[in-house]
């Protein structure tokens, strides 16, 4: 019997009956927060909230914002369906990518950039070029990581509504779409931030919630979830070694490796991750921020990992895959075997906000990116008044929310995973060598950046528009078609180095000189951690003219 | 390089020495405290990128024996605990360390310097 049917012959009105009202609440929560604040967006904030939050706070709404529905709902599937692999790949990896982000990205990023990826670049190139790229590449990273998360809220139609099949799947998309594009046109990023923290919170909660149920199911003994999973899983000692997932010719293999580079990689160059960074006060606050986020990512995934085993080893593989080939229920499966209907509704409510929170944060970059990067710095060249960007900010977000929440509606059948580590990929290929290179090089130049962001945002679509993840296999979202001429699924391992490589030669073989001068300001700015907007030299400074780019959305 | 004389040293310029020009050599005689504080800094950033190194090579590492060595891989140590998996539990501990030591070795390191810049550069800018 499938869950949705079960539950419907079980008390399943139950679920919605608290489901509804939670997300109202949650609603009025954000307009509350709002109307409290006293103003909308008009003056400043839109992208950037108030910048108050302490590290603390900050640090949880970066990790609320980066855990997403995949996270929740697909790894712990893919860990009880794949072991080993499913570990590796999709929990270890996110984990060792706060690495990146702590060390080399998140301080000097604070310093130097301002809302947009392009901010921290034409701090030191030319203005216009690299807006445009990196607004675009932006954009595209931004509507590759949205659709997947909105197709995740598909999952949630059984479990809250009862019923299975594409219209109440697409019913349930439609709703989160529209909630999402109500907290972001209105609310902007003091909204976002506001549902991020609650939505961390409660992901926190009920990670705890599961994974002590599990361990309780076990005696509290770690091992013993594993060995019920491995024997459970049919596969016995292959279940926790590596092959499983990725399969064990050398293709597979070397999938598995791209795959693995880019979640590590990529992460450093998603663009909603960077503008939470951007919103805190100083660049010692950034640091703390991700300090905080790094650790709640790491007890998040290995609570994760014990929710995954558990599922494996209490509900099985066999019934897993019967709900969903991908697994993505396992986690409602679970909850529904340890705590009935009442755990349910918890987790029920807890992935709904953990969709919300991600996909607002992702619009709200992507509407960053068309109204700052390419209408305001790229067509307007920063002369437009700040009301008619943030009113332009608004109504991109209701058109890529809308955008997505169709694409996404009747995207159902599409495979999460290959479109998430897609997003990832692009990203390391093209954000990540671009940072890279405006922070550290001295010899990076404005034909360097574009070629890096444009080259690395066609070669990644290219290989994966030639991948077995597009055409050429049952699995692939156009199965019926065969143009894969690229054997991997996964593109990182080829895109990446070449992305470096793009940004390397385009600067090479550009015939102006980069501006030494320009790179050693950008440097003098990290070094001593400045701060656009909240300006140490004092409001009197901080406020400059109106139109002056520095003064653009600060702080009040 | 461009070489546009600049009349006036630039001490944000770390080419500024290389250049030919008299007026931008550096004179050993004055003191240029920005420069000194700049290079300080870099100084004790040093070990930062090291470490970025070992932690994402040791991570590479895990990846590429998973896909070429899965026999050593799947070596059992204890139980159900194999080599792969306390590697990616080590893992874990290491970015966990990382991280930490992160935190402590800038607090105690690189923010004096940062501050003492900061100084210097509140009244000239």
């Amino acid at each position: 019997m499938s869950l949705a049917l079960e539950l419907m012959a079980a008390p399943s009105f139950h679920v919605f009956t608290v489901f509804a009202p939670f997300v109202c609440c949650a609603l009025f929560l954000a307009v509350l927060v709002i109307s409290g604040d006293g103003t909308d967006g008009a003056d400043g904030g839109f992208y950037l909230g108030d910048r108050r939050l302490s590290p603390a706070r900050a640090g949880l709404a970066l990790f609320g914002s980066y855990m997403s529905a995949a996270t929740l709902l697909g790894t712990p599937g893919l860990v009880a369906l794949t072991g080993y692999d499913g570990m590796m790949i999709f929990l270890l990896g996110p984990v060792v990518s706060w690495i990146v982000i702590q060390f080399l990205i998140a301080e000097p990023y604070h310093s130097t950039g301002r809302f947009t990826v392009g901010d921290c670049l034409a701090r030191r190139l030319n203005p216009r070029p690299v807006h445009a790229a990196a607004g675009l590449a932006t954009l595209v990273i931004c509507l590759l990581y949205l659709i997947p998360q909105l197709v995740g809220a598909g999952a949630l139609a059984a479990p809250v509504l009862g019923l299975t099949g594409v219209a109440a799947e697409r019913s349930m998309v439609a709703a989160l779409g529209f909630v999402m594009i109500l907290y972001v046109a209105i609310g902007g990023m003091r909204a976002t931030t506001v549902v991020q923290l609650l939505k961390a919170g409660l992901l926190v909660g009920g990670g705890l919630l599961l994974a002590f149920g599990v361990l309780s199911e076990a005696g509290w003994n770690p091992g013993e979830v594993l060995h019920r999973a491995a024997v459970n899983s049919g596969a016995g000692d292959r279940f926790l070694n590596p092959g499983a997932a990725v399969g064990s010719d050398a293709v597979s293999r070397v999938d598995g490796l791209s795959l693995q580079l880019a979640i590590v990689l990529g992460a450093a160059g998603l663009p909603h991750l960077l503008m939470r960074i951007s919103a805190v006060p100083t660049a010692r606050a950034a640091r703390g921020t991700v300090r905080w986020a790094a650790l709640l990512t790491l007890a998040f995934c290995l609570l994760a990992a014990v929710i995954g085993l558990g599922a494996g080893a209490l509900v099985g593989p066999a019934r897993i895959t019967r709900e969903s080939p991908s697994g993505n229920t396992a986690t409602f499966l679970l909850a529904d075997q340890l705590g009935g209907t009442v755990l349910l509704t918890v987790i029920s409510c807890v992935a709904f906000m953990t969709i919300l929170a991600v996909v607002s944060g992702t619009t709200l970059a992507a509407c960053a990116a068309v109204a700052h990067d390419l209408y305001q710095a790229a067509f307007r060249q920063g002369r437009a008044p700040e009301s008619r960007e943030v009113g332009f900010a608004r109504i991109a977000a209701v058109l890529i929310g809308v955008i997505a929440t169709a694409l996404s509606m009747y995207a159902q059948d599409i495979n999460v995973t290959t479109l998430v580590a897609l997003a990832f990929a692009v990203a390391a290929s093209t954000v990540l060598p671009a940072l890279l290179y405006t922070l550290y090089w001295s010899g990076f130049t404005s034909r360097g950046a574009c070629w890096t962001l444009y080259g690395g945002l066609v070669s990644s679509l290219t290989l994966w528009a030639l991948s077995p993840g597009l055409s050429g296999s049952p699995t692939s979202l156009l199965p019926n078609s065969d143009f894969a001429l690229f054997p991997l699924r996964y593109c990182g391992i080829a895109s990446i180095p070449l992305g470096f490589l793009l940004g390397w030669l385009g600067s090479f073989l550009d015939h102006r000189q980069p501006d030494v001068r320009k790179f050693a300001d950008l440097q003098h700015r990290v070094a001593v951690e400045n701060s656009t907007g909240i300006s140490r030299t004092g409001p009197g400074v901080a406020r400059t003219t109106p139109g002056d780019p520095g003064s653009f959305f600060t702080a009040r | 390089m461009t070489h546009g004389a600049t009349p006036c040293p630039d001490h944000r310029d770390p080419w500024h020495e290389r250049r030919a020009e008299p007026w931008n050599r550096r004179d050993e005689r004055v003191d240029d405290p920005v420069a000194d504080l700049l290079a300080l800094r870099a100084r004790r950033l040093g070990p930062v990128r090291p470490v970025t190194a070992a932690v994402l090579g040791l991570f590479l590492l895990n990846a590429v024996l998973a896909a070429l060595a899965p026999e050593f891989m799947g070596m059992v140590l204890v139980g159900r605990l194999s080599v792969g998996l306390a590697g990616g539990l080590a893992l874990c501990a290491a970015t966990a360390a990382a991280v930490r030591w992160y935190a402590r070795y800038s607090a105690a390191y690189v923010d004096p310097v940062t501050e003492e810049l900061k100084r210097h550069a509140g009244g000239a800018r």
